[in-house]
């Protein structure tokens, strides 16, 4: 079975710019893959190729086994784009925004009012999209897209802007069409989402893959060398942090003899905390 | 090609403006305005010996009227429909789609395009030029000409970033139309030829053409400039589109393009040359 996404040694180079470099990854279907970077990292100069948007200086691309470059109109057929903005049409209703797509993509009359009731759109229907708020015009770029059943979607900062309750909407949306087994491919800044929706995190930096892995694996990977201890000192419970080195053991012999230990622990690292140390550049 | 997919845009285009009061204004109030200017100044007009297209006081005005009214909604329109989409982001969201480049443009082009038809008949119709107009093959080259100031108009709209560089590219473009009575005016020898590969001056001498002969050689003309600036625009938007929009001037586009025009000023060189066009344009 060929992967969903597949991508081998991509560069891309504007100029003397080198947007992407050497970047490698392979994603299965059903997957959900976070790619995650600063500003200028290169990410969607990759969700561009990825869509068949723009052509890359060297490397292969694939999606379902079809090249986006050679063949960009194939894949247009089964994969959904949501872009960075909010590109709806202003002048016209939450249905007929929606019904353009169904009737480019052929899909019977009943999807659209399916897709209105399964984005919760069904009380805004008749509302133009300039009178939408933010969370609701992205509800319905998202509706847009599903109209067309896609097997793999392409989110390019899905949640920017957008207040934690539409946010929530958004990430539950992705979450129950992962479960559908829709691809899912995002860029984002927001590590939280990332954290909720992503089963594969890649993070990105000056165009470079710094890391990749699960959240788990790279939690690991990133576990602070510190632990924890937690005592009961004059009826109070505090906290004190030790270094996790060969003096450990003596510390907390030297604690306990002292004290009444109630715990030991290690707090596992956000994908933030990680995030931030590789743009530093420290580890 | 799609037939569906085209009308698709069609119907999104016809939605679209009638829910956007600046856009219904540029498509009706305009042209309506140029209507009404151009059939009253036309009435006086004398066309005992045919319709005068040479640059004097005598000129019929009607014709340039025609001409400007194409422009304003052919030109003027496409461009700022094209601008919009590329603006708000939905040019985008619909070309990664199954939608093809060619199927956009033919939706894109059908609304201004027949809207400027009509018009353009309309305003020949009330001022004066019925026995012209209602000839078959007059329509014919009227259509192409139409076609293919919007598919300039489709090439401005995509290659201005701004509103404003696209109000100036019109400005140009307009001048640029409007040039072709100027070139009929300067007279020395193989002059005609540059006038000929001017696709206006085409468009002009439907009006005032003597003998079957050369209607056939202005449709030929009209013919290659439409199929020209359509495959130039299609290409044009390709090629926009798979550099991420960012790269607006394409070389070979624009060697295509002067091969075109070099194309079309040897086939008017040889017309001449050869006697072929019966009357003299100038």
């Amino acid at each position: 079975m060929p992967f969903a996404i597949s991508i081998e040694s991509l560069s891309k180079q504007y100029g003397s710019v080198q947007a992407l470099k050497n970047l490698s990854f392979h994603v299965n279907e059903g997957k959900c893959v976070g790619l995650l970077g600063p500003n200028g990292a290169g990410k969607s100069t990759a969700i561009k190729i990825l869509t068949g948007q723009m052509q890359p200086s060297s490397g292969t691309v694939k999606i379902l086994g079809i090249n986006p470059v050679q063949n960009p109109k194939a894949i247009h057929q089964l994969i959904g784009y949501i872009p960075d903005r909010q590109s709806i049409y202003n002048e016209l209703t939450v249905t007929q925004n929606i019904e353009i797509f169904r009737q480019i993509y052929k899909k019977p009359k009943e999807r659209t009012k399916q897709i209105i009731q399964q984005m919760e759109l069904t009380d805004k229907a008749k509302t133009k999209g300039k009178k939408l708020s933010r969370g609701l015009k992205q509800r319905l770029l998202i509706a847009r897209i599903l109209v067309c059943t896609p097997k793999v979607i392409f989110l390019d900062e899905p949640t920017t802007g957008l207040d934690p309750d539409s946010t929530d909407f958004v990430c539950q949306a992705l979450k129950e069409l992962k479960e559908k087994g829709v691809t899912l491919f995002l860029t984002t800044h927001l590590m939280s989402l990332a954290e909720k929706l992503c089963d594969y995190i890649i993070l990105l930096n000056k165009g470079e893959k710094q890391e990749e892995g699960t959240l788990p694996e790279l939690q690991k990977r990133y576990r602070d060398p510190q632990m924890k201890v937690g005592f009961v000192e004059e009826g109070k419970q505090k906290t004190i942090t030790i270094p996790f080195n060969q003096n450990f053991l003596e510390e907390l012999a030297k604690i306990k003899k002292e004290r009444e230990i109630i715990f030991i622990n290690t707090d596992k690292p956000r994908l933030e905390d990680i995030f931030i140390q590789l743009v530093r550049g420290k580890k | 090609m799609d037939l569906h997919r085209i009308w698709v845009v069609i119907k999104k285009d016809i939605a679209w403006i009638k829910g956007d009061f600046k856009l219904l204004g540029t498509v009706s109030v305009i042209p309506l305005f140029l209507i009404l200017m151009f059939s009253a100044v036309s009435r006086g007009m004398n066309r005992t010996e045919g319709i005068n297209l040479n640059a004097s006081m005598e000129m019929d005005i009607s014709i340039m009227g025609i001409l400007l009214l194409i422009c304003t909604t052919g030109c003027i329109t496409t461009s700022q429909l094209i601008l919009q989409e590329k603006a708000k982001g939905t040019l985008l969201a619909l070309l990664i789609t199954p939608l093809k480049y060619k199927e956009f443009l033919l939706g894109k082009l059908f609304f201004t395009f027949t809207l400027s038809l009509l018009f353009a008949i309309i305003l020949a119709l009330t001022s004066g030029l019925k026995d012209i107009i209602l000839n078959p093959i007059v329509i014919l080259n009227l259509a192409l000409f139409v076609g293919t100031v919007c598919c300039i108009g489709c090439v401005v709209g995509i290659f201005s970033d701004t509103e404003l560089e696209n109000n100036a590219i019109v400005f140009i473009a307009l001048v640029f139309f409007t040039s072709s009575f100027a070139l009929k005016s300067i007279v020395f020898p193989g002059f005609k030829v540059f006038y000929f590969i001017h696709p206006t001056s085409h468009f002009f001498e439907i009006f005032s053409v003597n003998s079957f002969q050369n209607l056939l050689i202005h449709t030929g003309f009209n013919l290659l400039f439409f199929i020209g600036f359509f495959f130039f625009s299609v290409l044009y938007i390709q090629f926009y589109f798979s550099n991420n929009r960012e790269k607006r001037f394409s070389f070979p586009l624009f060697l295509s393009l002067c091969a075109g025009f070099i194309g079309l000023f040897i086939l008017s060189a040889l017309l001449f040359l050869t006697d072929q066009y019966g009357t003299n344009p100038i």
